[in-house]
């Protein structure tokens, strides 16, 4: 059960892997089931708590107070929860991930914690910083950070661009943790009312091992549907909003291993 | 696919019918958050699941969604984290005429193709208009298909006794399948059970001494002394009452040692406070040599004692009994057949060269004792065994992950209702069966199992799509599974593609109806068809080398290592200490041996005599430790130094820092390469790899370019070095160009031996000077000390040889060396060509009704190539077939004939079956059957009868029934005759008979059997009763002698005497069971006295039991007390005790006497006050004792509650006190508190605490 899990900490906790690729790869468990349906495709359409992790420059445009919490079953394997929240231009969140024991002494834990700041420039234009500290906590205790810095353009066709790890020291003091730079264009879809949706295209890690995401989404007033490709994963999910609730749930399934479940819990307080 | 599907989805959204009501939403569920933190000990605070001082976010969400959109969309969602993902349900589903499509997961029903029941997740999409309709849809199969047959509560087994283990055959057979059959002792006094104990000693003398001391355990006396004997387990062994009582081994005695020595090892370390690295572990590989002779040596010292008789080891005998692993076997269903030694054929046991083999069974214990001629046990004998045994319960275990929804479970045929007569747990695989099966019943359950779930792993995701179109009463359809992905080289089996298409048309003809369909399907690596074959294991390397007990020539090959030592090979793998399965290269220092693995290097010390057997010989060193890279590659000396080349460097140590890895010091690789060999000489360090040879520097390597092609070997010898390549043996002089040795076939190894050079190629082992090789073969490796040995690559027969080369030339086949010739890491593709299965099935059905008459029509054919998606049967079956019925009144008639051929493709043959019945509906009601077959290739005729008859009076009813089936020409029949007899001359009484008598002209005719049962239920006045009493009578028909056995109960209530102040009601109930093993009685009396406030009941039980075999007696005497007062406002305690005693007695052991006990106190507190408090206080015999208290104290705002447990038990205590309050903080929003403290610990250990806290907060919606 635990095997999967182990090998993701281990990759991203150990230094003898050599390889530095990734470092901040847990912070995308932070992700919300909206951008894990949009298979990461939703760059520039970010919104909510969510857009923290994956583009912090959304959330200049934030309206009243946003609460956000995700848990996910990773492969049938392993599970993760992270929780976050904004308000207009302000961005706080935090991840866990903790193996429980292994064998006899031997057990992984990982935290991370994320803040961001955006500032919206004009109506249609936002710029972002972003904080992001990451704790390997057991089996040893080491601490990197990392600053990060997004812009976002809105309209009919949006465009966002983030630079991650601009000044960075990663956890473990023989490596690094490198730059890298995502890009994304969306674009919305000319549907009747009523209909709302878009297109979203994103190309994220230039720097590290880039990757391509495709998505789409459809709204009918709060219900919501959306589908995703990246790699070697399909991605779809629902969202539903009622009151002050929005619930989305998302899928993803692999090539190979079994799928992973995300579902997002929103509390929007306005 | 999915993204033209979904665009079409997308599009009949924007038809144009978006002016409807929009949207209605119907959301239940729950969203909690829990952060927790706890201080103290881990041991303590496991127990809460948290690690001190460590912060933990829980989350947990389950939620149930319907919506509705656009009045054509319909959503549907259910989702829990507490589960897997199988467990979890979404679909989108569309409905707007003629659309019709479900996004999302989804079932796929009973189709023309045998697609059932799957469980999809995908897209389906419907065009359905007046007369017309087209299906489509593409998905990802959730799961995997099975299937399990259960036969009945009787399941049928083969047992194989040989010498070899048949799937290994150059290892010995596994203990329990041992044509020698296992261990046992005659017992010189009776077995008697609850007197006799059974305990394993090893005394200490000065000879067991002396021995241990020989394997360094010259210390373990000591803790055998503080021990001397240790009970063995009940499963360790069984007593059979044969002749006299015999104790068999069920376990092995060698296993029996190892555990003792084990244990006594244990008790050695907790004698000395021994922790860490100090404690004394077992010395040995399992199953080594070496352990071996240990164990073995221990038979001389070890004794088995039963009831303080001492039974040698060494005195053990063998060669009569035989343990069936399964017990209750059905007799009469026993087959033995015999393979003597040197035959390949199995023979039954009744032909006549075996006159003199004489067996017996005894079929409730699953022993076969066998008295078999000396000559007869060789190796190569074997002896097999099929029989059928009882299973009890309705319990069926399909295993983990079972799909929800995914099965159809058929009892002989018919389908079964889930709910109605079985119910299922999914989670588990667990299916119980409301039903009571016989021993002929067949059920079958087809069920899905979740890929990649905890049992259900799959090699590929697999999809499936396809089509159908139906227009009138025609269909076609096409659909196609598909496993995706590429086969890495250690995937078992390739992918499979499953193609099938289907035409369906029905329609009249006349007075005719009909129905005529055609599929045809291609397969491509079918299930049963798509193993990828093995790769060829290989010889890798070879070295000589010395330790304390000799000198050893190790192999390294692709499947581990493999030494030979003094006359004899020996192999070891990962189960035994490598820290890789393939071993690339060796490198035998003065007191280590290097092993270059595909996952690190592994060090062997040879520091002690017989080092590869001894566990603390082997160390491993992983990435993780420091080793730089994942796979070891080659190994080579310097001068001082060790070179060892990985996927990632080349690493440079001294050879007594070769268990260090943080003291290596390493080189980069040459750019794009990948090492194969190392050569160190003359201060010059070669590597030679897949792109060619290259020489480092100091700073870098320079790629030489005097040597073309892939390097597999280097020898150097002063300045001369010698490459095996691709192309020949190319000679270097001072890392120059000086010629070829050898050109023109690739040259694997080099060595050389006493001053002359030689090298291995794919057509033989050539020398110098040699034109013609020496040996023909492909040899890998070559190598040895005062011996040349060489080795070779497994044909493709996997026939893998060694060679001693010189001084004499000497072959090792496997029958000697028993090298495993497949290379069990890796496989070789198939060929699709060769492994595609292709057929064709079709059905045509003609039905009218003539008159009275219905008649029907059939003709089949079904190739063996043809496969349905989702099954995985195959058959070569066709025919034809014909059936007839009538319904007039009071007589029903029918008649069905058929021609089928079966195997046309391969073996021809037919049968020709017939079937008749007919019931008559008058006095007596009459039923009858013949079911005739005539089958050539079956030898002839068989057919089955049955005559049922049936009366019914007013207060009587009877039947008699008779049923078998006759075969010829060596005509044979056998059946059974029955006939029941029911009385019930009024509604207190009832009387029933039950006769069964088999018949059976050949063979084993079985048991006759009576039963007679008598039921009086009444009530007068005072008392009322319900007795039974029921005779059973038994006997072989063979043997007229009748066993008979007999229970009977009586159970009397008397009416409840009321008096002033209360009421008494007491019952009682007397029973008794007479059965030849055993005659039991007993008497239970229940008095429940009420007075005022104060409810009393108390029980007494006695019981006596009698078994001849063993005159063994025995009396229990059970006590029990329940006290329950309403006497306190408010305050509600409740006793209860039981105890019981047991009093064995036998005539020789004299007098037993076990007690029980059981005391709990319950302390209800419910008044009028706002608070509620239950206080639980356990207590058990032997000191064991439990308290639990609940409290609960509901305010305006939230609730109060406390907690508080205690449990002590062997020496080790739990315990916890915790508060928590719940608040409302607003409507569907509240919050919650805990605070708790944790103990624990035992006597040995000492105390553990620790104290956490719990803040929650949750959302209901």
């Amino acid at each position: 059960m635990k095997g999967p899990l182990v090998l993701s900490l281990v990759f991203l906790a150990l230094p003898a892997l050599g390889g530095y690729v990734g470092v901040g790869t847990i912070f995308e468990l932070g992700w919300d089931a909206w951008d894990v349906g949009m298979a990461g495709a939703g760059l520039a359409l970010a919104e909510g708590p969510g857009t923290l992790f994956t583009n912090p420059a959304g959330i200049a445009w934030e309206e009243g107070i946003v609460l956000l919490g995700s848990s996910s079953s990773m492969y049938g394997a392993a599970t993760s929860s992270s929780v976050a929240a904004c308000l207009p231009g302000v961005g706080l969140g935090g991840i866990i991930l903790d193996s429980g024991p292994i064998d006899e002494g031997l057990r992984y834990r990982v935290e991370g914690a994320a803040a961001a700041l955006s500032i919206p420039l004009s109506e249609a234009l936002a710029l972002g910083g972003r904080a992001r500290v990451l704790r390997h906590v057991l089996p040893q205790e080491e601490t990197g950070w990392a600053v990060d810095l997004a812009v976002m353009l809105r309209g009919p066709l949006s465009l966002a661009a983030l630079a991650e790890g601009l000044v960075s020291q990663a956890p473990v003091l023989e490596e690094t943790w490198p730059p890298s730079l995502s890009l994304g264009v969306a674009m919305a879809l000319p549907l009747p009312e009523p209909l709302t949706g878009a297109l979203g295209v994103a190309v994220r890690g230039l720097g590290e091992e880039p990757l391509l995401s495709l998505g789409a989404q459809l709204w009918a007033k709060e219900l919501g549907v959306r589908a995703g490709y990246c790699g070697e994963k399909f991605t779809c999910g629902l969202s539903v909003g009622w009151g002050s609730f929005r619930l989305s749930l998302a899928t993803e399934l692999h090539t190979t291993l079994p799928p992973s479940f995300k579902a997002s819990f929103q509390v929007i307080l306005r | 696919m999915r993204r033209v599907l979904f665009l079409l989805l997308l599009g009949a959204l924007s038809g144009g019918v978006l002016a409807q009501e929009p949207f209605t939403l119907g959301v239940t569920g729950q969203k909690t958050w829990t952060i927790s933190y706890g201080i103290g000990d881990p041991e303590a605070l496991a127990l809460e699941g948290i690690y001190p001082g460590q912060l933990y976010l829980d989350q947990s969400l389950w939620a149930d969604i319907t919506g509705q959109a656009l009045g054509l969309l319909t959503v549907e969602a259910s989702f829990n984290d507490q589960l897997g993902p199988g467990f979890q349900h979404f679909v989108l589903k569309l409905d707007q005429s003629p659309w019709h499509g479900e996004l999302g997961d989804f079932y796929v029903d009973q189709g023309e193709l045998g697609v059932y029941n799957k469980k999809l997740l995908g897209i389906r999409l419907t065009y359905q208009d007046e007369g017309f309709s087209a299906t489509s849809l593409a998905a990802r199969l959730e799961g995997i298909s099975e299937s399990l047959t259960f036969q009945g509560q009787a399941a049928q087994t083969e047992v194989l006794f040989s010498y070899e283990d048949p799937e290994d055959p150059w290892e010995p057979a596994p203990y329990s399948n041992q044509l020698e059959g296992a261990y046992f002792w005659p017992l010189r006094a009776p077995f008697v059970e609850g007197f006799s104990e059974v305990t394993l000693s090893l005394p200490v003398s000065t000879g067991l001494e002396a021995f241990l001391e020989d394997y360094g355990l010259e210390w373990l006396p000591e803790a055998l002394e503080e021990e001397p004997e240790v009970d063995l387990y009940q499963g360790d062994y069984l007593v059979l009452r044969d002749e006299g009582d015999v104790l068999i081994l069920r376990t092995s005695p060698k296993v029996l040692l190892r555990r003792r020595i084990q244990d006594a090892i244990d008790t050695y370390n907790d004698l000395h406070d021994l922790s860490g690295s100090e404690r004394k572990t077992y010395p040995f590989i399992l199953d080594s040599d070496l352990e071996d002779a240990f164990l073995t040596g221990l038979f001389d010292y070890a004794v088995l004692e039963v009831s303080e008789e001492g039974y040698p080891f060494s005195g053990m005998g063998r060669r009569r009994y035989l343990l069936l692993g399964e017990e209750d076997v059905i007799e009469g269903s026993l087959e033995l057949w015999v393979r003597p030694a040197g035959q390949e054929e199995f023979l039954p046991i009744s032909e006549p060269q075996f006159s003199d083999f004489s067996w017996s069974l005894y079929p409730e214990e699953g022993v076969l004792r066998i008295s078999f001629p000396d000559h007869f046990f060789q190796e190569g004998a074997a002896l097999k065994a099929s029989f059928k045994y009882r299973q009890t319960g309705g319990v069926y275990m399909l295993g983990l992950s079972v799909v929800p929804g995914s099965e159809r479970v058929y009892l002989n045929g018919k389908p079964l209702s889930r709910g109605t007569d079985y119910t299922i747990d999914y989670e588990t695989g667990v299916l119980v069966l409301f039903i009571a099966l016989t021993e002929d019943d067949e059920l079958k359950v087809d069920f899905e199992r979740q890929r990649g779930g905890l049992g259900g792993y799959a090699e590929y995701e697999r999809v499936f799509f396809g089509a159908s179109l139906e227009y009138g009463g025609a269909v076609v359809s096409v659909y196609r599974a598909v496993d995706l992905g590429r086969p890495d080289p250690s995937t078992p089996v390739m992918p499979n593609t499953h193609s099938v298409a289907g035409l369906r048309t029905a329609g009249e003809v006349g007075d005719w109806e009909y129905v005529l369909s055609f599929g045809a399907s291609e397969n491509v690596f079918p299930e049963d068809d798509n193993e990828r074959i093995a790769a060829q294991n290989r010889i890798n390397d070879i070295v000589a080398l010395s330790a304390p007990d000799g000198e050893y020539v190790v192999f390294a090959h692709q499947n581990g290592i493999t030494i030979y030592h003094q006359g004899a090979f020996s192999s070891y793998g990962t189960g035994q200490g490598l820290g890789g399965r393939a071993v690339r290269g060796l490198l035998a220092l003065p007191d280590r041996l290097l092993c270059a693995t595909d996952s690190g290097l592994t060090v062997v010390r040879l520091w002690d005599a017989s080092p590869f057997d001894r566990v603390a010989s082997w160390v491993r060193i992983y990435q993780d430790d420091g080793f730089p890279g994942e796979e070891g590659l080659a190994v080579a000396g310097g001068e001082g130094v060790v070179y060892l080349a990985t996927d990632q460097a080349v690493a440079v140590f001294p050879p007594e820092e070769a268990e260090d890895p943080t003291a290596w010091t390493t080189l980069p690789l040459p750019e794009g390469e990948e090492p194969r060999a190392l050569a160190a000489s003359g201060g010059r360090l070669y590597l030679g790899g897949k792109e060619g040879l290259y020489l480092w520097t100091g700073a870098d390597w320079t790629k030489l370019g005097s040597v073309p092609g892939q390097v597999n070997d280097l020898l150097s010898e002063g300045e001369t070095l010698y490459v095996a390549t691709d192309q020949g043996v190319r000679i270097l002089k001072s890392g120059a160009g000086a010629g070829w040795l050898s050109a023109g076939e690739e040259a694997h190894a080099l060595t050389s031996f006493q001053g002359e050079l030689w090298w291995g190629t794919d057509s033989g082992l050539y020398s110098k000077g040699g034109k013609a090789p020496l040996l023909e073969g492909a040899f890998t490796a070559l190598g040895g000390g005062d011996a040349l040995w060489a080795g070779t690559r497994a044909d493709s027969d996997y026939n893998l040889d060694l060679w001693q080369v010189s001084p004499e030339l000497r072959r090792f086949d496997q029958t000697e060396t028993l090298i495993d010739g497949q290379d069990l890491g890796h496989y070789q593709d198939l060929s699709a060509s060769d492994h595609t299965a292709r057929g064709l099935v079709g059905n045509l059905s003609l039905s009218r009704r003539l008159g009275d008459w219905d008649l029907d029509l059939t003709a089949r054919t079904r190739w063996p190539g043809y496969q349905a998606i989702g099954t995985t049967s195959t058959s070569d079956s066709h025919g034809i077939g014909f059936a007839a019925s009538y319904d007039g009144q009071g007589l029903s008639f029918s008649l069905q004939g058929g021609w089928d051929v079966l195997d046309l493709f391969t073996s021809p043959n037919w049968e020709l079956s017939g079937a008749i019945a007919a019931t008559w509906d008058g006095v007596p009601k009459v039923s009858l059957r013949l079911t005739p077959v005539y089958s050539p290739a079956e030898g002839g005729f068989e057919t089955g009868f049955y005559l049922d008859s049936n009366w019914q009076g007013e207060l009587w009813r009877a039947q008699a029934t008779l049923s078998g089936g006759v075969a010829g020409p060596a005509w044979y029949t056998a059946g059974r005759l029955t006939a029941s007899f029911t009385w019930t001359p009024s509604s207190s009484w009832r009387l029933e008979a039950q006769a069964l008598r088999p018949f059976r002209s050949q063979g084993d005719p079985g048991n006759e059997k009576l039963v007679l049962s008598l039921r009086w239920t009444e009530g007068a006045g005072l008392v009322s009763w319900n007795a039974y009493w029921t005779e059973n009578l038994e006997h072989h028909l063979l043997d007229p002698a009748w066993t008979r056995s007999s229970t009977g109960q009586v159970d009397l209530r008397l009416k409840a005497w009321e008096f002033p102040g209360g009421r008494l009601a007491p019952r009682a109930s007397l029973s008794l069971k007479s059965a030849p093993g055993e005659t039991r009685w007993s008497v239970k009396g229940i008095g429940q006295l009420e007075l005022g406030k104060e409810g009393f009941q108390l029980g007494v039980t006695f019981g006596q039991g009698f078994r001849p075999a063993s005159q063994r007696r025995e009396r229990t005497l059970a006590l029990s007390l329940r006290w329950e007062s309403r006497a306190w406002e408010g305050l509600k305690p409740i006793l209860s005790w039981e105890r019981s005693w047991q009093l064995l007695y036998h005539p020789q052991y004299g007098e037993k006497l076990t007690q029980d006990q059981e005391a709990t106190l319950r302390l209800l507190w419910q008044s009028d006050l706002p608070w509620t408090n239950e206080l639980t206080l356990t207590y058990e015999d032997e000191g064991a004792l439990e308290l639990v208290d609940r409290f609960s104290w509901p305010l305006e705002l939230g609730t109060i509650s406390l907690f508080a447990s205690a449990n002590f038990e062997e020496g080790e205590l739990e315990g916890k006190v915790s508060a928590s309050y719940g608040q409302p903080l607003m409507e569907g929003w509240d919050m919650g508190v805990e605070v708790g403290y944790v103990l624990g610990g035992s006597r040995s250990s000492g105390p553990v605490q620790g104290l956490y806290g719990r803040l929650s907060l949750v959302a209901s919606f």
